[in-house]
Order: structure tokens, then sequence, then C-alpha cells
């Protein structure tokens, strides 16, 4: 009597989730990467010789960065909303601050400002983060300091 | 040498060796490479920034009294930054504060460093007047290009200076001033 003999059993790898899963990857991190990169203006950051600079932490940031040209006078990007740099522009700026500091007292403030902008443009947004931190100091009745970390460029030159 | 198991997990065609098992790796390696290659803009987008840590002088509340607020229990060391130019190093550099020889006006942020460096007292220079925790104030004017008090800003922390912070622009008025000099 001759033997039923079985075909062999045909074993793959169904890849298909694998691949969904790795596509789904990339639309996360690229919706994420433009979230990110949104806050952070394109400019020529300053690049000075041998910085001692180091390199960014992990505390919670607020990003602030300092145009050389603006739309309308808008010089002053605090996240994704935009400032004048006129008086009343640096107060709405501080006001932002300090609702920041209000939710975030261990914020740290990053502040790019492009190599080309004159002082008088940049003085005005330290002295809304200070006076957004003693807001928001009054606010909570508790200490906050005004801490903000210059942001430069390391020069791959150098 | 290729063995038939290598050649069977390779998406090889199946042949007499290795019936029914056929694993396809090609769209696995494709989407490993878009991630790579995703990965790679996108460290190349943020390449290279950096921080310095500043810490601005605290605005004390009348409610909310701190005591850290910076108090210069000491007469800072001043320095005036002024452009010249819009190319790198063309700035006026001028020293004001208890270093000796007064009137110091470096040329570059490199002879600030050196002329910072051996006004602070260490091992090797024993007759320096300053410590490391002077308060020291950049002071650029109005007109002054970020970058040239930046490098300015870089010599003095290289310097070794520990406490280090910016003065509001000399022409503004007095309500811009935290800490004045």
């Amino acid at each position: 009597m001759p033997r039923l003999r079985r075909a062999p059993a045909a074993i793959e790898a169904n890849l298909t989730p694998l691949i969904d899963m790795s596509f789904l990857l990339v639309v996360f991190f690229v919706l994420v990467s433009r979230i990110t990169s949104s806050e952070l203006a394109p400019m020529n950051l300053p690049a000075p010789n041998d910085p001692l600079s180091s390199e960014p932490g992990d505390e919670p940031r607020a990003v602030l960065n300092v145009l050389a040209r603006g739309d309308d006078g808008d010089i002053y990007q605090l996240g994704n909303t935009m400032f004048n740099g006129d008086e009343d522009g640096v107060q709405l700026l501080r006001e932002r601050l300090a609702a920041l500091y209000r939710a975030t007292p261990t914020m740290l403030v990053n502040l790019r400002a492009d190599r080309a902008v004159q002082y008088e443009r940049v003085a005005p947004a330290l002295r809304a983060i200070t006076l957004g931190a003693a807001d928001a100091s009054a606010a909570l009745n508790a200490p906050i300091p005004p801490r903000v970390q210059l942001v430069v460029i390391r020069d791959p030159l150098q | 040498m290729r063995s038939a198991r290598h050649a069977r997990l390779s998406g090889a065609p199946r042949n007499s060796i290795g019936q029914g098992f056929g694993l396809n790796l090609t769209p696995m390696i494709d989407v490993v490479f878009q991630l790579l290659i995703y990965f790679l803009l996108g460290a190349s987008l943020a390449q290279g920034e950096e921080m310095y840590r500043l810490d601005l002088p605290e605005r004390e509340h009348p409610r909310v009294r701190t005591g850290m607020s910076l108090t210069l229990e000491e007469a800072p060391l001043t320095i005036r930054v002024s452009s010249q130019g819009a190319e790198r190093d063309t700035y006026i550099i001028s020293v004001e504060g208890p270093v000796s020889g007064a009137a110091l006006q470096p040329s570059t942020a490199a002879d600030l460093e050196a002329l910072l460096r051996s006004a602070v007292l260490s091992s090797d220079h024993p007759d320096g007047t300053l410590t490391r925790r002077h308060p020291v104030l950049v002071a650029p004017s109005s007109n002054s290009r970020w970058e040239h008090a930046v490098d300015v800003f870089n010599a003095v922390v290289r310097a070794g200076f520990e406490r280090v912070n910016f003065l509001p622009p000399v022409q503004t008025g007095p309500e811009l001033s935290e800490v004045e000099p």
C-alpha cells in the first residue's frame, strides 16, 4: 500500500505588520520634527572661536528667536508666535513668557539671535525674560530665576 | 561560501534544497534605509547648536523676597564692545574696572582672554587681583553686532569667570537696566 506523502509546509514570515509599523513611525517622526523645527527660525547663529559652550540638556525650555529681518517689524519669535519689536510687542512677549513661567517655573529660555542682529534688539528680549520671570514669581509667590541659554553654533571647520 | 541556509534567508528563489521557506527581506530593508536617510538628514539640520548658560539677574518683586538677586558687592569688571564693521573681529573692546593697567583696549577677543587670565589670581598669576567669582559685565553698544558681543562673552567665559552677564545697551534708558555698572 503506497504511503501518502504530505506536501512540505510553506513557512513564510508575514512582514506586512512590520512595514505598517515602520511607516507609522516614519510619519510620527516627520510630524514631530516639523513641530520642533518650526520653533527654530532659520538664521545664521554666532560662531565664536573655540567656544566653551555645551550641548543642550533635557530641561524644559522655550525657544526665543531674534530675527535679523522680520515681516512688518516682527522680529521676535517665541515658539511659533511672532512679536513686534516695538514697546507693545515686547510687552506682549513679556506676558507670554510670564504665562510660560507660571506653567513651568524651571523653564530655560534658549535665546537664538542672528549674528547680524544689533544688540539693541537682543537687550529687550533679555529684559522681557527677566520681567516675565518676575511677573510669574509674583503670581506664584515663589522665586523663579530667569535662566537663559545663549545658542551659538560650533563651526565644523574648527 | 554561501550556505544553502543563507541563500534561503536572503530571499533567493526556491530550489530543490530549500523548499517552501522564503523570507522576503526587501521591504524591510527598504524601510530601514528610509529611516536611516531620515535620521541622517535630521541630524545634519540640527548640527552643532550649542549653549552658553546665562543666569540673568533676578528682579525681586516686592511681595517675593528671595535674597537671591545679583547684588554687586564688588565693583564689576565692565567690558565695552563697539562694532566697527560687519566683518569678523571688526570691533573695539575696552576694559573698565579693577584690572591692573587702566584704560585697556585689547584688540581681539584672544587678547582680551589673555588679559583676563593674567588678572585672575592663580598659581600661574600670583599677582592677579580678581577671583573667578568676580562679576563681569559685557556692555555692547546699541549698534553692536550680536556675534561680536558673543565673541567677547566667549572670551570672558574662556578666561574662567563664572559670573558673566550682559548690560543693556549704552544708549537706552535706565528702565532697561537691571544692574547698574
